[in-house]
């Protein structure tokens, strides 16, 4: 029998949290393997239409929804890169008040903003975050007459995509190269130093001796498409596999102390509105302001726009909204999210593929966030000069003056009437030092297990109110190091 | 086609590292063979034994009596035609079991079916099972273990059928004795069989996972454990669809009716009323008692259980015997015979059977490739673009705008609802059945109250019954066709040709659909 692969290191995933592990690790001098679940596309196969980019990029189709008194659908990438391939690229430091919040709460140690600095700096550098050049499309201008109106306070949201040409593919993977996902950066940076990435590798367990991790036991797929199970034996294993994947394996394999139990996510809330004039948001980049003066309690900003995804949007007021599809070149889409203060759980089914299943109960206190988000926007959007504006809310097809638009400050949008969307899940399994809260130590490594660490968002201890890709990556980053430097002095 | 399965071993040769080739069992272990040479002494004894049960204190001259009063026509033929028909069902019921992992003809998977009861007719120590597990394995690729799985899988729903048929009978007809009392043993035995092979089939992860962690400190252990009981439950991965475990249950119990007339239709060649609900409880006594390890073609339980079956209902002594082993001549020959014409189109050779098992069991040992990791069994998976039903298509065809792009609507409409039906079959399990429910609810409730299936239905109607349900006051259905319809039109508004339609100044899309 061949001798096992015997990686000293072996990460699972190659999302932000996978690739920023796997690439610290392996310019650090250690024999790394990565498991990618999804597949290696080519750059020729990115910015396909939302169909084919749903079937190839995402994981479940695009179709994971996570369950509860108000369903919210959830979509993740499954590819190599993960959702860095097909998220829009905005990029934010967490907040210093929720760093040390975090310190605060969960004994997190070395997370002060000083701390993070230059891990922050070496994400930003490694993705080349930066502004998007001017002109600004004309959904974004729409918004900032908006907000200028409304005199509230906003940022142009810095992204991983210097020389944005604004094609609007960045749902399907951006064909220009130009969004610096993990494909594009770290990936082929881990590579160059020796890391090893096997596709179409799904990690089913994690395999244990006693308290010790000695490996992974996957689904390999060959090059011919055949599969195999396999066992890849291990020093050290960092689970990077997202926050829904990594609780997933974790509890599978019978590690549960914290795992699971403390989901978070930012429940969005769309909205579609109608100009006098055109936008073309079919073939300009969404709307980058994001409003700052409502946080941490709720971001109102810009949503990725395309024919379906709008009929999508409207397809809860269907009968009375259809005909705006004939406009659709004088529709914007936006958001309205909130920093989520429900509970979220993440248990692999008993049953099938042991697959998980995603819960988050939706508070009272987002209920209200979200009518209050809603209110605001459509007020901001009217200011802005639209004619009308669709939420995504059974019952609601329209709101066309400032007064309908109000109302919602004050009244509760009916809970079984919203469609909800997140692309922001974390917290799966938060670290820290306290016991008692937290399945993993402040640097990932998994409470009560040897040679087994945790390094994507799942690890983030609760809501940062902002999108988690720069954070989970000055996270990772740091951890990494954190651990090579360990391994170095014994 | 002609088919080698000899070439079974040579494969497997391939597949092992040189110098790590298991020897053949013959080597391996003298007291393996002993074993199984004192297996094949003890089953002929075991026939010799019920033999002698079964004619002990028999009145001979009312056997020869019976067989001189005997009519075979035209009941024999009728006997033997029900017979085979059985072996045809049980392959379709082979089909259902594999399609997961491959595809077979009916024809194929009889054969394969056939072949393993000729040759457990003619060898001993119930080889035939094993040839059967390795004729299927050669024909889908499957690994032996899995096949094997299948094989007990196939055994076991029989078993089912059977204990689950005695438990019936009573309600129909008296039944007395020790049938009884073996209703009472086997249902709690194939119980037990029942409640592991459904875990393994329903939890398969679990199983695994379970077998590994306790074998995790043994590395040796550990790969093969896990690759036996992957294998296995892959093997019974058609059991998770219910779809599934429906038709191969109802194959199975159409398997058994079948093969009942093989019983009822001697009863009358010796002047016995045709009963059926009798020849079921008879058949399936005599089906339980074969389960006793025996001689090739179960000589002596067969005839034994099958006149005490008989027995019960009053029949005398001399001519049960008579009827057993009138019927164990139909059960015998027809199918010996069809197995050993399939052996031969197939290439079979009657001493291949013994190293197709001995190949088989390395085969769980072996296969690493040049894969730099350890790989421990091959994992067989179809995938396949889900392909919608009628049903979906036309409520995804009663859903979408009723405008469209002239001349290509129809092809539009495909490919809608081959999205609509890949993306519901991607949702998680209990969410996927939820909507299968509901549209099956949909379809049977339309159907009673406009006495047409739906896709049948004018596209106008179907669009009126899906608004009505869609925008009602039910908010379970309001939810089931808001998943559909937001699906289907995402897929609308992506298409192609509705994206050029749409660039198009002069042409209009949108617009309520109702």
């Amino acid at each position: 029998m061949s001798k096992a692969l015997r990686g000293q290191i072996v990460v699972v995933g190659s999302g932000a949290g996978g690739a920023t592990t796997a690439c610290s690790l392996a310019q650090a001098g250690f024999d790394v393997v990565v498991l990618e679940e999804g597949m290696r596309h080519p750059i020729e196969s990115y910015g396909c239409n939302a169909t084919d980019g749903m079937r190839r990029f995402y994981r479940n189709r695009g179709m994971t929804p996570i369950v509860g008194g108000v369903p919210i659908g959830y979509v993740e990438g499954c590819c190599l890169g993960g959702s860095t391939e097909v998220n829009c690229g905005f990029w934010h430091r967490v907040p210093p008040e929720v760093a040390l919040r975090w310190r605060a709460q969960y004994d997190l140690q070395d997370c002060e903003p000083d701390d993070l600095e230059p891990h922050f700096c070496w994400a930003e550098e490694q993705t080349s975050v930066s502004p998007h050049p001017e002109p600004l499309p004309a959904s974004t201008q729409v918004f900032a007459r908006g907000i200028e109106a409304m005199g509230w306070r906003y940022q142009q949201v810095p992204r991983t995509a210097r020389g944005c040409i604004g094609d609007n593919t960045c749902a399907s993977g951006c064909r220009s190269g130009a969004k610096q996902s993990m494909a594009r950066t770290l990936i082929p940076a881990a590579e160059a130093a020796g890391a090893r990435f096997l596709t179409g590798c799904k990690a089913t367990m994690l395999l244990r001796r006693g308290s010790r991790v000695t490996g992974v036991l996957a689904e390999v797929t060959h090059e011919d498409g055949s599969s195999s199970l396999a066992r890849i034996d291990a020093e050290h294993v960092f689970v990077c596999a997202g926050p829904t994947q990594t609780p997933s394996l974790l509890r599978r394999s019978g590690i549960k102390f914290h795992v699971g139990d403390t989901l978070r996510i930012h429940p969005m809330l769309k909205v579609a509105a109608r100009f006098d004039e055109p936008l073309d948001s079919q073939s300009s980049v969404l709307p980058l302001l994001q409003v700052k003066e409502f946080w941490p309690d709720l971001s109102i900003g810009g949503a990725f726009y395309s024919s379906g995804h709008l009929a999508m949007l409207l397809s809860d007021n269907w009968p009375e909204t259809s005909q705006a599809m004939n406009d659709a070149k004088s529709i914007g889409a936006w958001y309205v999210a909130v920093k989520g203060n429900g509970k979220g759980s993440v248990r692999p089914s008993m049953t099938g593929d042991g697959a998980p299943m995603i819960r988050y109960e939706l508070s009272n206190e987002d209920l209200r966030h979200l009518s209050q988000g809603l209110a605001r926007l459509a007020t901001l959007l009217l200011a802005a000069g639209a004619r009308e504006v669709f939420p995504s809310v059974h019952g609601i097809p329209t709101i066309r003056s400032k007064l309908d638009a109000i109302r919602w400050l004050d009244d509760l949008l009916p809970r079984g009437a919203v469609s909800l969307t997140t692309v922001h899940a974390f917290s799966s399994c938060p670290i820290g030092e306290r016991n008692d809260r937290c399945a993993a130590d402040s640097f990932g490594r998994v409470h009560g297990f040897e040679g087994l660490y945790i390094n994507d968002a799942s690890i983030l201890p609760d809501s940062p109110g902002v999108n988690p890709q720069g954070t989970v990556m000055a996270l990772a980053r740091r951890n990494a190091l954190h651990f090579a430097e360990t391994m170095r002095n014994g | 086609m002609r088919y080698q399965l000899r070439a079974l071993i040579p494969r497997l040769s391939r597949e092992s590292k040189p110098g790590k080739m298991r020897p053949p069992m013959a080597s391996r272990s003298s007291t393996g063979v002993g074993i199984r040479r004192i297996t094949i002494l003890v089953g002929f004894a075991v026939s010799a034994l019920f033999l002698l049960l079964a004619g002990w204190r028999i009145d001979w001259t009312g056997v020869w009596a019976a067989y001189a009063h005997a009519r075979w026509w035209p009941f024999v033929p009728l006997a033997m035609g029900c017979y085979i028909l059985g072996h045809v069902i049980r392959g379709v019921r082979c089909r259902v079991l594999v399609r997961n992992d491959a595809r077979i003809s009916t024809l194929t998977a009889s054969n394969i079916v056939v072949v393993g009861y000729a040759v457990n007719n003619l060898l001993p120590a119930r080889l035939g099972e094993f040839a059967r597990a390795g004729m299927l394995a050669e024909r889908t690729g499957m690994p032996f273990a899995q096949s094997l799985t299948i094989t007990f899988l196939e055994r076991l729903l029989d078993g089912i059928v059977m204990v689950g048929l005695l438990v019936v009978a009573p309600l129909i007809i008296p039944v007395h004795g020790w049938v009884l009392q073996s209703v009472r043993v086997a249902v709690p035995v194939f119980g037990a069989a029942l409640f592991v092979v459904l875990l393994c089939a329903v939890a398969p992860y679990q199983v695994v996972a379970l077998c590994s962690r306790l074998t995790a400190g043994i590395p040796s252990v550990h790969d093969r454990l896990v690759r036996l009981v992957s294998q296995i439950t892959q093997g019974l991965s058609s059991l998770r669809s219910l779809r599934s475990v429906a038709s191969v249950l109802a194959l199975s119990v159409m398997v058994w009716l079948a093969e009942a007339g093989l019983f009822l239709f001697i009863l009358p060649c010796f002047n016995l009323a045709a009963s059926y609900p009798q020849s079921v409880v008879v058949m399936a006594a005599t089906n339980l008692g074969i389960l006793v390890p025996s001689s090739p073609g179960f000589i002596g339980p067969f005839h034994y259980f099958c006149m005490r079956a008989l027995g019960t209902f009053g029949v005398a002594e001399a001519t049960a015997f008579s009827y057993a082993v009138a019927v164990h001549l139909a059960f015998y020959a027809p199918v010996t015979l069809w197995g050993v014409v399939a052996m031969a189109w197939y290439g079979v050779e009657l001493g291949t059977v013994a190293a197709m098992q001995r190949a088989g069991r390395s085969l769980a040992e072996l296969p690493s490739g040049a894969h730099p990791m350890r790989l421990i069994t091959p994992l067989v998976r179809t995938s396949h673009e889900p392909r919608p039903t009628r049903l979906m298509r036309a409520v995804c065809e009663a859903l979408l705008p009723a405008e469209g792009p002239s001349g290509s609507r129809e092809a539009i409409v495909d490919r809608v609802s081959a999205f609509v039906a890949g993306q519901t079959e991607a949702l998680p399990g209990l969410l996927r059945w939820a909507l299968r429910v509901g549209l099956t609810g949909f379809a049977a409730l339309t159907f009673l109250r406009y006495g047409r299936p739906f896709p049948s239905l004018s596209l106008e109607r179907r669009r009126k019954i899906v608004a009505s349900w869609a925008w009602g006051r039910l908010g379970l259905a309001r939810q089931l066709f808001r998943a559909l319809r937001s699906t289907a039109l995402l897929a609308w508004y992506e298409d192609p040709d509705v994206v050029a339609a749409q660039n198009d100044p002069g042409h209009v899309l949108g617009g309520p659909d109702v």
